[in-house]
This record gives structure tokens, sequence and C-alpha cells, in this order.
């Protein structure tokens, strides 16, 4: 009789041990499950014996399961199966279908006939205003505050050169930046600490959706919505890349490469003012020498 | 009298004007870098030919896409981006020579860019280096006053007469020399020097 207790109190601690639910580090994908038939696992991504998704599936690192998370070697050649990925989404798009997660670029607010829909308004603002209207801060009814807004879709590093400049500015450059604001017709609105913030420099909607005569509409023209930023190599791009390339190896290691460009900008968009002359950069920098 | 000494004690007492000035003054741009200390890049004498040339900012300050999050690597990658380019740079500064070729409007200190062996009394061993490979000096030195400021000086009370290149008086006895190495005179001065005066008085 005892035995058959013991017996059975091993039996349901191995049962629960099993049935415990993976503890993983937030964001991260789910595990012991099967995929969908709507979703691709390539060949060489192993599932279980039951066909589903484990560690081993996305991780080529031995036995990671049993490594704490702060311990994993994210930087590791086999940390995801077959990277390193330039993106981290180009990973997700080996199993999953890019066009069916491709986002609504929510900042081409006009159709052709120049009419919007309020509901894509509806994002950012609790409810869709009069473009023709001014409005002050608070009533733009704005989701989240205007600083961590564009964190819902972009990351608050989503280029090179961007965390430096999100902070507060000092008097003399604040003084510069309400010049620039009366010379070009714009605002360069900061947040409600005094910091620069994403739509310091971008205007979040397309241009016409506000007057362009209104500071608040006023942005670059010529650009393309659709394609973005369009960027052209300079003739030293090559000079450039290997002198960067061999410095950026040495910090880098075994994370994503990133490679640097030497180039012009050649169409842009979204801009309160060009970038493509440095009028936009010149509007908050000035220089003595 | 009383009221002068509190007067007195209070000034005295009191936190020094110029010191709360300077606490507000705000820091320049070139002040507040840590990232590079050996390289000025004068960013407003470069307007001018930028605009000339359909640059901007964005050239040396890349604004790529990244989707990197680790701010640590992300920093230390800004500032490999940042950092100006010295062939870049010197393309213009001491190669086509189409810009100003002073060393010091970028760098502050020649001894933070100058070759170690230059550290140790290099000035009494630059003659053999600059014998044997000149356009080696010329990379830097780009002026040949950098030379001559020291060898065609006829005062000997700073260099003394083993630097000099030429004796007092050698305008009298050169003919000879020239006619032995001309080549040795070449070196130094292109024909014009010679014919500046020769054409006067044959």
């Amino acid at each position: 009789m005892h035995y058959v207790l013991v017996f059975a109190l091993l039996f349901v601690s191995i049962a629960a041990a099993a049935l415990r639910p993976v503890d993983l580090p937030p964001m991260h994908h789910p595990v012991n499950i099967k995929p969908s038939k709507a979703v691709n696992v390539p060949k060489d991504f192993p599932l279980n014996h039951r066909g589903e998704i484990v560690c081993e599936t996305c991780h080529g690192i031995e036995a990671i399961e049993d490594i704490p998370f702060d311990e994993v070697d994210k930087y590791a050649p086999g940390f995801l199966r077959e990277g390193p990925y330039a993106k981290s989404t180009a990973f997700c798009y080996r199993c999953h279908e890019e066009k069916a997660y491709r986002r609504q670029n929510i900042h081409d607010l006009l159709d052709a006939q120049g009419n919007y829909d309020e509901k894509s308004c509806e994002y950012c603002h609790q409810k869709a205003l009069d473009p023709e209207k001014e409005y002050t801060r608070e009533q733009l009814k704005l989701r989240l505050p205007p600083e961590t807004i564009c964190l819902g879709c972009h990351l608050k590093t989503p280029h090179l050169n961007a965390l430096n400049h999100l902070l507060k500015p000092g008097k003399k450059m604040r003084r510069h930046m309400q010049a620039a604001e009366r010379k070009f017709s714009i605002i360069l609105p900061l947040d409600e600490q005094g910091r620069i913030m994403c739509v310091t420099c971008h205007a979040p909607h397309e241009r016409g959706l506000i007057g362009v005569n209104k500071p608040a509409g006023n942005q670059v023209a010529g650009g393309d919505l659709k394609e973005g930023v369009v960027y052209e190599d300079h003739p030293w791009n090559a000079v450039y890349r290997a002198d960067k390339q061999a410095r950026l190896a040495k910090l880098q290691g075994n994370a994503t490469p990133v490679t640097l460009h030497y180039r012009r900008l050649r169409s842009e968009v979204l801009l309160r003012l060009s970038a493509k002359d440095g009028s936009l950069c010149l509007a908050c920098h000035e220089f003595d020498r | 009298m009383k009221g002068l000494i509190l007067m007195m004690l209070l000034a005295l007492l009191s936190p020094p004007l110029c010191a709360t000035d300077e606490a507000e003054k705000e820091k320049r741009w070139w002040e507040k870098r840590h990232q590079r200390t050996d390289i000025f890049y004068p960013h407003a004498a470069h307007q001018a030919v930028m605009e000339e040339d359909g640059d901007a900012c964005l050239r040396c300050h890349p604004f790529n896409g990244s989707d990197i999050r680790d701010i640590k690597r992300l920093q230390a990658i800004n500032v490999i981006a940042n950092e100006p380019l010295r062939e870049i740079c010197h393309s213009c500064h001491v190669v086509r020579l189409s810009a100003p070729w002073r060393c010091d409007l970028c760098h502050d200190q020649p001894q933070k860019i100058w070759p170690l062996d230059h550290n140790f009394n290099y000035i009494i061993r630059h003659g053999e280096d600059s014998r044997l490979d000149e356009s080696t000096c010329r990379e830097c030195h780009l002026d040949l006053s950098f030379c001559t400021d020291c060898h065609f000086r006829r005062d000997s009370s700073r260099n003394g007469s083993r630097h000099r290149v030429h004796p007092l008086a050698y305008i009298s006895a050169h003919g000879l020399e020239a006619r032995f190495d001309t080549a040795s005179c070449g070196r130094c001065h292109n024909a014009g020097y010679c014919s500046d005066c020769h054409r006067r008085r044959p």
C-alpha cells in the first residue's frame, strides 16, 4: 500500500511537471502548439514528435531550454535558425506569409480623390478631427502622449541617430527653433517635458490632409509616401563602407551585421522641413565655426 | 561703519555671480562631445561647399533605418557612423588641395596624429627619413616652408650651422655646386628660382 502511494505521488509530480506551462520571456512566440495550415515551417526547422513548435524549432542552440534566458547568447550564429537576420521580422516570415501580415501605412491618409477615411484618424486620435480646424494639444485627444504614440508601430530607435535626438534642447537651441518656426511657417513641437520627439521632425499626416499653408500641415513636398525615403549612393560609398566596416566588425562580434552607407537623399516624405538640403537639421543646429 | 562691514560680509558670503553665469551658459555642441576629441569638423565653414555639391548633414550623419534595440550597441554604432572619414576629408584638404590644408583646422594637437617616431626627438633624425622617402613627409607637411623655415635661416643663433643648407654668402659660390649636381638644387628649388635672377643678371 505504501509503495502504491509513493508511485502515485511520483506519477502525479512527473505529470504536473510535464503539463506546467513553459515560462517564456515577454513577446516570445508561444511553444507547444501545432502550426496551422497557413503557416509553412521550413523542413530544417524541427518540430517535436507531436508536430508542435518547440524551442529547437526556432533556435539552433543545443539544449537552449535548459539555459537561463539572460545567459542565452543572442548573438550566437544559431540563435535564430539560419540567421543572423538583418530584420527580426525576416525570421518571422520564414514561416508566416509576409503579405498577410503587412500593416497598413496609416500615414497614407488620402485617396486619389483627396478624401480620407475617419477610421484611419482613430489609430492615433480617440475621435476623428476636422483637418480644417486648429486644435490645442489637449483637444487632439491622442490615444497616448505624443512622445510615445509612434512607438505603437515604430521602434524607439527606428533609425540611427534617433536616440541622441530625444533630448531637451537648451535655451539657445529653443530660441533658434522658434525662429525657424516663424521663418518657415512650421511647427517643431516638443513633449510635455520640453524634449524632442518623433513628431518634432516628422509630420505624421500625409501632405495635403492639413492645409500646407497651416504650420501643422506644412511639410516637404515631392516625395512618394508609398516609396518612403529614397537614397542614392555617393561616389565615396565604397571607401566609406570599407572604413566603417572594419570598425563595425570589431564592435558587433556575432551580432546581426550593420552596414553604414555614404549616400544622399533622393526623395523624402513626412518631414517638416527638408533633410535633403539640411534645412531640417539647421532648424535646431547652428554652428559658429 | 557697522553697515559697511555687514555689506562687505554679505558680499563675501553670497555666491559669486560669475559662477551662476557659467552654470547657465549653454555648452556648445563640440564642448559636449565625448566621442572623439582629436578631430574637429568646422561645420559652418563647410556649409557653402556642401550646398554647392548638393550634400547635406545626413551624408555624414546617417539616419539609416535600423531595428537594433540594444541601446549600448546602437550608441557605439552611432559614434562610428558620425565620425569624419580621413580619406574623404583628405581628398579635398590634402590630395586635391582644393580646401585649406592647415592640419590644425581640424586636428587640435599634432601629437595626436603624427607618427609615433615623432615623439622621440625626431628633429635630429628627420633628415635621413626625408632623404629616403620625401613623399611620406609630404603626406602631412604639404608646405615646403615647413622645411625652409629652418633650413633657409641665415642666422645661426637658433639652428646652428649644421641645420643650414647653404653657408653664408652662398649666393656667390652657388654656381659651381649647381654645375656639379643640379639635381640636388632641384630637390628644393624649381627652375623659376634660378631664372628669376639669371634672367635679370645673365
